[in-house]
Formats: structure tokens, C-alpha cells, sequence
């Protein structure tokens, strides 16, 4: 294993990363998760959101899901979004944000999209991270992916 | 039609999306608040055409056992009439006046209204209903319907 790989945890018995959020590179991310087409096909998708994004003015996104799981094909990400403590229309406009949800809600995805203004706080990083990661299908809480944009 | 069991899972997972509103609330203000209950509203409207259409299916089914309270959250703009209830003793009917009736045993009953940012709101919980049959009246439902195990 590289060093890089250190920094994603390993999964679990059940295929899901440990509960919290857990930092890492795009290029991390990419390496751990980008592994065949089909979560090449997702990952291509989530560039895009990430480019609106950045537009919008989100500092950060969590990417849970099955995408962040053992999983070879999964359904989709989860994706929530990070703004500073102090959002306001003018920093994170309406309009932006409507994009990015029908960009995300088009023919083939229907991406769950959430938003936290919690800014770079660890702990709240930590604890949203865990509220969620929870799948309500297998009961069980799940890792998120904390990236910067 | 979902199964019975996916209807219950669709529930709990509405149930678990409004505590986190409700936790949401109490950590964010402003613009941001709006961007967090936005995503989870999203999320909560996805689940609730199927479990109305379970629900307007069924017209009438006793839930599992173990369910002890029954709650109904009527928001909206103008005013909500007051609950009125009708017996007490093995069963009962609850009319909100202009939005839901529920049939059902009840051990105890307990009413409460109050104002809400959006509206007027009123909110019923009836403590022990083994079994209830929710009727649509002049088009209105509730905005949360909770089953409490």
C-alpha cells in the first residue's frame, strides 16, 4: 500500500468506511475509488457538480453513499455541500444552487444533494459526517469522504 | 406499491430526515439554515408520493404492534382548527377540522397547537393507537406523519 492510501481507511465487514468523515485528496479519492467504468462514468459526473460548485462558492463537499463503499457498482453519491458559517445569497446564490441540483437530477442520476454551513470546523465536519452517513436500507452508519473544492 | 416493509423504512427514514431539520434548527440560522432544510426537504419529498400512495391503498391496516404513538403535523398558511377528539375509551376519532382524521385504540390523548414560522400549525399525538385509518379531507395531509415504535 502507498502512503497516500493511509489517509482513506481501510473498509470494514461490511464493505463501508469507518463512521466520520474522512479527509483526502481528489487525487486520493480518485485512486481509492475510480476503478472501473462505471464509477469512472459517476466520477465524471461528480466533476462536473464540483465545477458548478466551485461557481456557487461552496468551500467543500462530503461524498457518501454507496459510491464511498466496496461496492463495484454504486448507485450514486451523496453529496453535501459546504458553505462558510455566514452564507448569504450574494456568496451562494439561489440561482447557482438550482443549477446544480438539475444538473444533478437529470436523466441517470438522482443524487441526493445537502448543504452544511459549517465551514472547515472539524467537529462539525465529524458529527454531520455521521448523521449523514447513515444508510437507512442496512441500518448501519457509514463513512463519508471529506474533500476541499 | 411498496411492500409493507418498505413502507415502514420509507417512514423511519422520513422520521430520522425531520429530527435532522429539527437538529439543523438549532445549529443554523439565516441563508444557511434555508440551504440545509432545502436538501433534506429534497430528500423527504421524495419519499413521501410513495408512502401516500401506500397509505391511500391500504385505506386502513393495523401496524405492528409495538407502534405507540401516532403523531400528525399540519402546517400551512391560515389558520388550522383546533383538534377535536371524539371518545376515549377503546377507540377514537381525531379531526383536525380541515386536514386529517386518524381511527384508532387510544390509551391517552394530547393536543397542542402552536405558531410556526410558516403558518399556523396544529399537532396531534395519540399515544397507543394500535391501529388508525388516515382519510384525506378538503385535500390537505400532513406535512410529517410519524410512527413511533
Amino acid at each position: 500500500m502507498s502512503e497516500k492510501n493511509i489517509l482513506i481507511p481501510q473498509f470494514d465487514e461490511f464493505g463501508h468506511l469507518p463512521v466520520g468523515g474522512h479527509e483526502c485528496t481528489w487525487e486520493e479519492f480518485y485512486e481509492r475509488f475510480r476503478i472501473n467504468n462505471h464509477r469512472e462514468e459517476l466520477c465524471n459526473k461528480l466533476v462536473e457538480l464540483v465545477r458548478l460548485a466551485k461557481n456557487c462558492g461552496f468551500l467543500g463537499v462530503l461524498i457518501g453513499g454507496s459510491f464511498p463503499t466496496a461496492k463495484d457498482n454504486p448507485d450514486d453519491m451523496d453529496l453535501a455541500w459546504v458553505t462558510d458559517f455566514e452564507v448569504t445569497k450574494a456568496t451562494v446564490k439561489p440561482e447557482c444552487v438550482q443549477l446544480m441540483e438539475d444538473r444533478a437530477t437529470t436523466v441517470n442520476y438522482g443524487w441526493s444533494m445537502q448543504y452544511l454551513p459549517i465551514d472547515h470546523d472539524h467537529e462539525r465536519i465529524q458529527q454531520w459526517a455521521k448523521a449523514f452517513g447513515y444508510c437507512s436500507k442496512t441500518k448501519r452508519d457509514r463513512g463519508m469522504l471529506v474533500l476541499a473544492l | 406499491m411498496i411492500s409493507f416493509s418498505d413502507y415502514l423504512e420509507a417512514v423511519d427514514e422520513r422520521q430520522r430526515l425531520e429530527r435532522l431539520i429539527e437538529r439543523g434548527r438549532k445549529e443554523f440560522s439565516g441563508y444557511g439554515l434555508e440551504l440545509f432544510e432545502r436538501g433534506l426537504r429534497a430528500k423527504i419529498a421524495k419519499l413521501t408520493p410513495s408512502i401516500e400512495a401506500w397509505e391511500l391503498q391500504q385505506g386502513y391496516f393495523s401496524p405492528v404492534p409495538h407502534i405507540q404513538s401516532l403523531e400528525c403535523v399540519i402546517l400551512g398558511s391560515g389558520m388550522v382548527e383546533l383538534p377535536t377528539v371524539l371518545g376515549f375509551s377503546s377507540s377514537a376519532t381525531i379531526n383536525t377540522g380541515n386536514v386529517q382524521m386518524f381511527q384508532g385504540r387510544v390509551q391517552d390523548v394530547t393536543l397542542a397547537a402552536s405558531q410556526m414560522p410558516s403558518g399556523n400549525a396544529a399537532e396531534t399525538s395519540v399515544l397507543g393507537a394500535w391501529s388508525y385509518k388516515p382519510v384525506r379531507n378538503h385535500g390537505r395531509v400532513c406535512e410529517r406523519s410519524l410512527l413511533v415504535g
